[in-house]
């Protein structure tokens, strides 16, 4: 018996050796050949698509209307983390280990050119039929090195969201410029009341503020090969107008510090900030009265600007793009169509408030009908800037520009100081990646 | 245990030896399953880690490829303040949580293992902190400092220490602060227990003798408990320390790791690098660079603990 025993020990021990060195292959096998088996036996493709957590339903409104539309292709909705940070991490994971999992991809606009360098997404040139319906900024967010990699979805910008009431109550016409800006600000507000609230929490939308205002004073951060060309002056004067907001003209608290879009949109809806900087998005949640003290009182009017200069605000579009590991680009393509489609934008619209990234929905009369304001946004979007598109824009932004702005606002460097370490890092990086390619 | 020994030393041994077996092959033999586990789980990941860490390899450049370049990514570690920076966070976060918690949780064990009414009831209370999950610990902490509808500035405000609110997070000196009190509020209980565990292992004799000899509570605590409990207080060290150094979520979630890089963790750096900045191969030589830094720190504790053991 014992003598079996022994054997027996030894086989088991060689049992959880091979299980080991060759179990988990002999399981990646079995999965295909799963997945192989359901292709052939169920009739319609399944594909899926992923997106952010979405409140208001409306993906899963738009899937559940393209799976009626037609019997060939099945989506299946797979919710990713609301936070756009967790969700890009997400997205690395899944598509570094080149996984198929993913067909189509709701993608942050400095995604494309990021994950098209890294070789993720499939081009989309020949696919695309009417370009022209399309708003220019929002196609060059989406292009790297010459190739179309994501179409817009819905579109965002930065927008000035201010007190009608208060300004007409004072008899002041909005604010054009920086300094018409700080002085209604200075009038209107109150012990109770900040001038002007916006994001400055060191994150994506502290850079997303600080370019509107470096662009409104004729700044410019790199030209169309990707080469930095900011002028430092500019980028030391912008940072230390943010800085002035709250440390001289005190229109702003210093607890922008520690805000992001919830936070100032929180703050705005209670009636306690006379301008408010944010995105289209936040329309809905200050404008309704069961969430916002102040509906039917908000005016949306573009970022102000110096005077003899544009404003211009920051794109912040959602794009869809497709997984070059999909199995089935050909379907996920399809459901682009249908998402970018007049019905598909209509559905997405509708049931969201996001603006559509197709101008012509913009003329449907449901659409007019429902948010009058968005001929506010079409004037913004058609001067609405993309962030740098590179594929290392998001370290510039993590590792250089979001700390030294941030140091600007919350006075640990001096506007010069943080100017010329913030051009220095980015030149940096940008050489690196020059490198690379 | 002796008497078992002995039996397991005469009885099989024969018929091991039948299958061409000597004792010592036998014992290899049984541990071998177990060893190749742990080989696969902890060392392999490891020195993949390490491989990877001796090329240059960014996911977002396909068409770079991964060449070998030997140990240039450790070279630029050496230079790179980020990194500095970051070990001198988390060494200080590591030294003065661990013994804040080390002298509260001390405290609170004391207190819990002594006989009063509802002794259950408290030290059910003691462990809720430790046994919410870190990023909601975490979340719950960022709005108590949050400065517009915060707790804390109300506090301030009500005492009247503070006129106007203060963005407490985003002040580079009080966000290491802020992360400090929020892991000693989490995690003292945890040192409590492990405390309170090795307290009820002392022998109550040993008071008694104390006593009789007229020791003082202050001198029973140094003369009798401390040294008791010194093989505890090493292993909840080490516990700790681990834990310690290798915090992530509650600097994520509270600071992400700003204002600035104040707060940013060797962990919460190695994780941009990685994720956001998609460096895998300087990600994986500061993962490397970590895990020295663990390894340091757990030999320094094994080398004491070690010398406790033998005497």
């Amino acid at each position: 018996m014992r003598k079996y025993g022994t054997l027996l020990l030894i086989a088991v021990v060689l049992a959880i050796a091979a299980w080991a060195l060759w179990g988990p292959d002999r399981g990646r096998e079995d999965n295909l050949g799963d997945r192989g088996q359901q292709q052939q036996t169920q009739q319609p493709v399944t594909i899926t698509f992923y997106a952010g957590k979405d409140l208001t339903q409306a993906n899963n409104k738009l899937v559940e209307s393209f799976n009626k539309s037609q019997d060939r292709i099945r989506v299946s909705l797979q919710e990713m983390p609301p936070s756009t940070t967790d969700q890009h991490d997400k997205y690395v994971s899944v598509l570094a280990a080149g996984s198929s999992d993913i067909d189509v991809m709701a993608a942050d606009i400095p995604w494309a050119p990021e994950f098209a360098s890294a070789g993720w997404l499939l081009p989309l040139d020949d696919r695309i039929e009417d370009r022209e319906d399309f708003f220019e900024g929002s196609f060059l967010g989406a292009t790297y090195m010459g190739k179309l990699y994501a179409i817009p979805w819905t579109l965002a910008a930065g927008v000035l969201y201010y007190r009608t009431d208060l300004l007409e109550e004072a008899g002041l016409e909005p604010p054009e410029t920086f300094d018409e800006l700080i002085s209604i600000a200075k009038k209107l507000q109150t012990p109770d009341r900040y001038g002007y609230v916006w994001q400055g929490r060191q994150y994506e939308g502290l850079v997303c503020n600080w370019l509107e205002i470096f662009w409104g004073m004729g700044g410019k951060l790199m030209d169309d090969r990707n080469q930095l060309v900011a002028d430092p002056e500019i980028v030391a004067a912008s940072m230390q107008w943010m800085q002035d907001l709250i440390h001289k003209h005190g229109i702003t608290p210093s607890s922008v510090t520690t805000w992001q879009e919830n936070e100032s949109q929180a703050v705005f809806a209670e009636g306690r900030a006379v301008f408010f900087r944010a995105w289209p998005g936040n329309f809905e949640y200050i404008n309704n009265p069961a969430t916002s003290k102040v509906a039917g009182k908000v005016g949306i009017i573009p970022m102000v600007h110096a005077p003899g200069q544009k404003s211009a605000a920051t794109l912040g579009t959602w794009n869809l793009a497709i997984s070059k590991f999909s199995k089935h680009p050909d379907e996920a393509w399809e459901f682009i169509k249908y998402a970018l489609g007049m019905e598909g934008q209509k559905i997405k619209s509708l049931n969201s408030g996001n603006p559509p990234s197709r101008k012509s929905v913009y003329n449907d009369p449901e659409i007019k009908q429902k948010y009058p304001h968005f001929d506010d946004y079409f004037a913004v979007f058609e001067g609405a800037l993309p962030r740098p598109v590179t594929p290392v824009y998001p370290e510039m932004s993590v590792n250089v520009m979001q700390p030294n702005i941030f140091a600007v606002i919350n006075r640990t460097k001096t506007a010069q100081q943080a100017a010329n370490d913030m051009l220095a890092g980015m030149r940096q990086i940008l050489e690196g990646a020059a490198q690379n390619r | 245990m002796g008497a078992q020994g002995q039996r397991n030393n005469s009885s099989p041994s024969p018929q091991v030896k039948k299958a061409g077996l000597s004792e010592a092959q036998l014992g290899q033999l049984l541990v071998t399953p177990a060893a190749l586990l742990i080989l696969i789980i902890a060392f392999l990941p490891v020195l993949v880690a390490f491989w990877l860490s001796l090329h240059q390899y960014n996911l977002r450049f396909a068409t770079a490829g991964r060449p070998f370049i030997g140990l240039a990514n450790y070279a630029r570690a050496l230079s790179d303040g980020r990194l500095w920076n970051s070990l001198k966070v988390t060494s200080i976060f590591l030294v003065v949580t661990v013994s804040a918690e080390l002298v509260l949780g001390m405290i609170f064990a004391l207190v819990i293992n002594r006989s009063f009414r509802g002794r259950g009831l408290v030290r059910t209370a003691v462990l809720v902190p430790w046994a919410l999950t870190t990023v909601v610990m975490a979340r719950m902490w960022a709005w108590i400092y949050n400065s517009e509808y915060g707790i804390f500035n109300a506090i301030l405000k009500w005492l009247g220490v503070i006129e106007r609110n203060i963005p407490w997070v985003a002040d580079a000196d009080f966000a290491l602060i802020a992360a400090i009190v929020a892991d000693v509020w989490k995690t003292t209980p945890f040192m409590a227990l492990l405390l309170l565990a090795g307290l009820q292992t002392i022998p109550a004799e040993l008071h008694e003798a104390a006593m009789v000899d007229g020791a003082t509570w202050w001198q029973r605590f140094w003369q009798v408990v401390i040294p008791m409990l010194k093989p505890t207080i090493l292993v909840s060290l080490l516990f700790r320390s681990l834990d310690a150094a290798r915090v992530f979520d509650l600097l994520f979630v509270l600071t992400g790791g700003g204002p600035g890089f104040a707060t940013e963790s060797l962990a919460v750096y190695t994780y941009r690098t990685l994720m956001v900045n998609l460096d895998f191969g300087y990600g994986s030589a500061l993962s490397v660079i970590t895990f020295a830094y663990v390894m340091l720190i757990s030999l320094f504790y094994i080398r004491v603990l070690g010398t406790q053991t033998q005497r």
